[in-house]
């Protein structure tokens, strides 16, 4: 059984470059680009106008966002190497975090937000206690030296999870730091991982062109799912996880039933590569749950379940 | 051997691009530039022994291979140059092998290859003529005890032409270039180019890719025209420069196009014939060609030529993002490429290995029909 979406709006030309990176909270999507410039989009209006810009201190441009809902922090990893923290408060700048040996690349803030994790180019993942005044590191996670290009946390606290450039794909324990498994199934890089809002779930996706799905506690493969032509750089759950959202380079997103284990939409409206996806956090509001996806296109694209079929 | 001919020493070149080599060559002007320093220490003075190449006693003849040959440094005449000099003359040659030391150690650092003529061109009030760099470089070598090539400095031009045209030369000689790939020649030697009837200028990074479009005859096609097709060889000398920089003041009904490899070697040598380089920015008026179109690859259209972006090459696209000017209008496209290479991690080489040839050849075929279709409903 199929299911219908629609564009309810977009904004062309959101940045005047590429969009790499979308995020979301009830109130906002938050996007990333190759410019300097982080910009906040009403996510509960109609027209989702334009409400904040952040000016962030990443000259060369912006790849990697996350938001930290409940300490309002937004999290920016630049192409310099450096996460730059901001509040959403008054859209200051509460740290900048660098390290000279290693470039970070991707990051997560775990669901309680306390804590920040990041994946980094020479393969290890570190961990920062968000709650602190300076955002101290508290953690690291060694893998085997692939630049990571995912990283999820678990809904639970429980586990994070990352993809890397060789194909790596790890679940880590956070109550342990130790390696919990090391995952099959990718030979080439693996550019999205998430977890099940349950944790009980992670699926993984990139240069394969293939989404695979593994039980998180059992480490085993549970399915797959094979549509997308080229490689998948951005995934999704719906907050029931029922769904899985696919972004790809392919120009497309695709939306996966767990129920059926197949395809059960298909959008194609960008011309060009999709660089992220993220459903709409409408839990606790009267909005139905859509999607939002960004790319080379500069395009912000919102999207709506058509209702009432 | 101390002199050599263009396109030898080009190839001689290849040998000596080695990192190692590079390193041990920088690390001879290292100590050079050590004992200076601890030379001021002693005595106050700053002082270098140049060997001279052209005194008598520092060559010998080599019975057994009948070569009129150095001898070994220990023996050559040397001559001193010191800071403060006893003349201004000699302060002044101290000046210069100071700065040349400096140009080829950047050189040295980054890889480049230069040309005399373009150590000539950086500091034309200080060198006062050519023929002044040409002896220090090679005394430098000698000094060094390393083969020019070594310092990373060719002799000769090295840029090359192929296609649909004609150079009269000041000494009333032609070069015709219908199919032959010829020297690009200094431009005060050039009196004229006659384009005839070109309808683009295709600049190649590769030689390797300009040879083999040559062989196909890519300069006369009967869809998309006619050309000229020119090479610099990878970064482009200052001849080369001047030559793609005058036909585009001269021609400006005339497209320029430049394929080069989508890494951010090619992206940096494209910016090099569009926007100049940093070192020569003072003569950069009239050797940039600004309206030179970037055609490619790029590396989201060029699977085929895909490979992971090294560690060496992330650094370099980083710095060359960080360039002021990188965040100008005109440098936009190179910007959002670099970017899209770091994001994907993937970097995009033509090659012309067996059938690779044809796709390249297809590829730049279709990238200069949209350009030309486009140019023509506008």
């Amino acid at each position: 059984m199929s299911k219908q979406y629609f564009s309810t709006s977009l904004t062309p030309e959101a940045h005047p470059a590429d969009i790499f990176c979308v995020e979301t909270t009830s109130e906002y999507a938050i996007t990333s680009s190759g410019n300097s410039i982080l910009k906040l989009w009403n996510a509960a209006s109609n027209d989702h106008e334009l409400v904040l810009t952040i000016k962030t201190t990443h000259r060369l441009g912006i790849h990697h966002v996350c938001v930290n809902k409940e300490l309002g922090l937004i999290a920016a990893v630049g192409f310099d190497g450096e996460i730059s923290v901001w509040s959403l408060q008054d859209c200051s700048c509460r740290a900048v975090i660098s390290d000279p040996k290693t470039a970070y690349w991707a990051a997560r803030f775990s669901a309680d937000g306390e804590f920040l994790a990041a994946t980094s180019l020479t393969g290890g993942i570190t961990v920062w206690n968000t709650a602190s005044e300076n955002i101290e590191k508290c953690g690291e996670l060694e893998t085997k030296g692939s630049s990571g290009l995912a990283i999820d946390y678990s809904n639970d606290g429980r586990f994070i999870a990352s993809g890397h450039e060789n194909g790596g794909l790890y679940i880590f324990s956070t109550e342990t730091a130790r390696l919990l498994h090391s995952l099959p199934g990718h030979i080439k890089a693996v550019r999205a991982v998430a977890f099940s809002p349950l944790s009980k779930l992670l699926a993984a996706g990139g240069d394969s062109n293939v989404i695979t799905v593994y039980d998180v506690t059992s480490g085993e493969q549970v399915f797959n799912f094979s549509g997308h032509s080229r490689w998948i750089m951005s995934l999704d759950w719906n907050f029931t996880g029922e769904y899985l959202l696919s972004g790809s380079f392919d120009k497309s997103l695709k939306i996966w039933s767990i129920e059926q284990t197949e395809c059960v939409s298909t959008q194609t409206e960008s011309d060009s590569a999709v660089w992220a996806v993220k459903w709409t956090k409408t839990a606790g509001t009267a909005r139905p749950q859509g999607f939002v996806s960004v790319g080379i296109d500069r395009t912000v694209r919102w999207y709506r379940e058509a209702t009432g079929g | 051997m101390s002199v050599a001919h263009g396109d030898n020493v080009v190839e001689q070149y290849l040998d000596y691009r080695s990192e190692e080599s590079r390193e041990e060559t920088l690390g001879k002007i290292e100590t050079l530039i050590s004992d200076l320093i601890a030379g001021v220490a002693d005595t106050g003075l700053a002082t270098i022994k140049l060997s001279n190449r052209r005194a008598a006693e520092s060559t010998r003849f080599d019975k057994e291979t009948l070569h009129l040959t150095t001898r070994d440094v220990a023996d050559t005449k040397q001559n001193i140059i010191a800071f403060p000099g006893p003349t201004i003359l000699n302060s002044w040659r101290f000046a210069v092998l100071m700065r040349t030391l400096d140009i080829i150690s950047e050189s040295l650092t980054s890889g480049k290859v230069v040309t005399k003529r373009d150590i000539y061109y950086r500091e034309t009030w200080l060198f006062r003529n050519q023929a002044i760099v040409d002896r220090i470089v090679d005394d430098i070598g000698r000094t060094l005890n390393v083969p020019r090539a070594a310092l990373g400095i060719v002799a000769a031009q090295k840029g090359l032409a192929c296609g649909t045209f004609c150079i009269h030369k000041r000494d009333c000689t032609l070069i015709a270039v219908e199919g032959e790939i010829q020297l690009i020649p200094p431009l005060e030697e050039i009196k004229s180019v006659d384009v005839m009837d070109v309808d683009f200028v295709l600049v190649v990074e590769k030689e390797a890719i300009f040879r083999s479009l040559c062989s196909s005859k890519f300069y006369n096609r009967a869809d998309i025209g006619r050309s000229i097709l020119v090479t610099g060889k990878g970064y482009p000398d200052l001849t080369t420069r001047q030559f793609i920089s005058n036909i585009a003041a001269c021609h400006p009904d005339i497209p320029l196009f430049g394929v080069v490899d989508s890494d951010p070697y090619g992206i940096d040598i494209l910016c090099t014939y569009k926007f100049g380089s940093r070192a020569m920015a003072h003569e950069n008026s009239h050797l940039t060609a600004l309206k030179m179109e970037w055609v490619g690859v790029n590396v989201l259209e060029y699977e085929d030529g895909w490979t992971k972006l090294s560690v060496g090459d992330r650094k370099k696209a980083l710095k060359m993002l960080s360039l002021p000017w990188m965040e100008t209008e005109a440098a936009m496209a190179m910007r959002l490429e670099l970017q899209r290479m770091l994001f994907l991690g993937q970097k995009a080489e033509m090659n012309v290995v067996g059938t690779e040839a044809h796709g390249v050849i297809t590829y730049l075929t279709h990238a200069i029909k949209t350009r030309l279709d486009a140019s023509i409903t506008h």
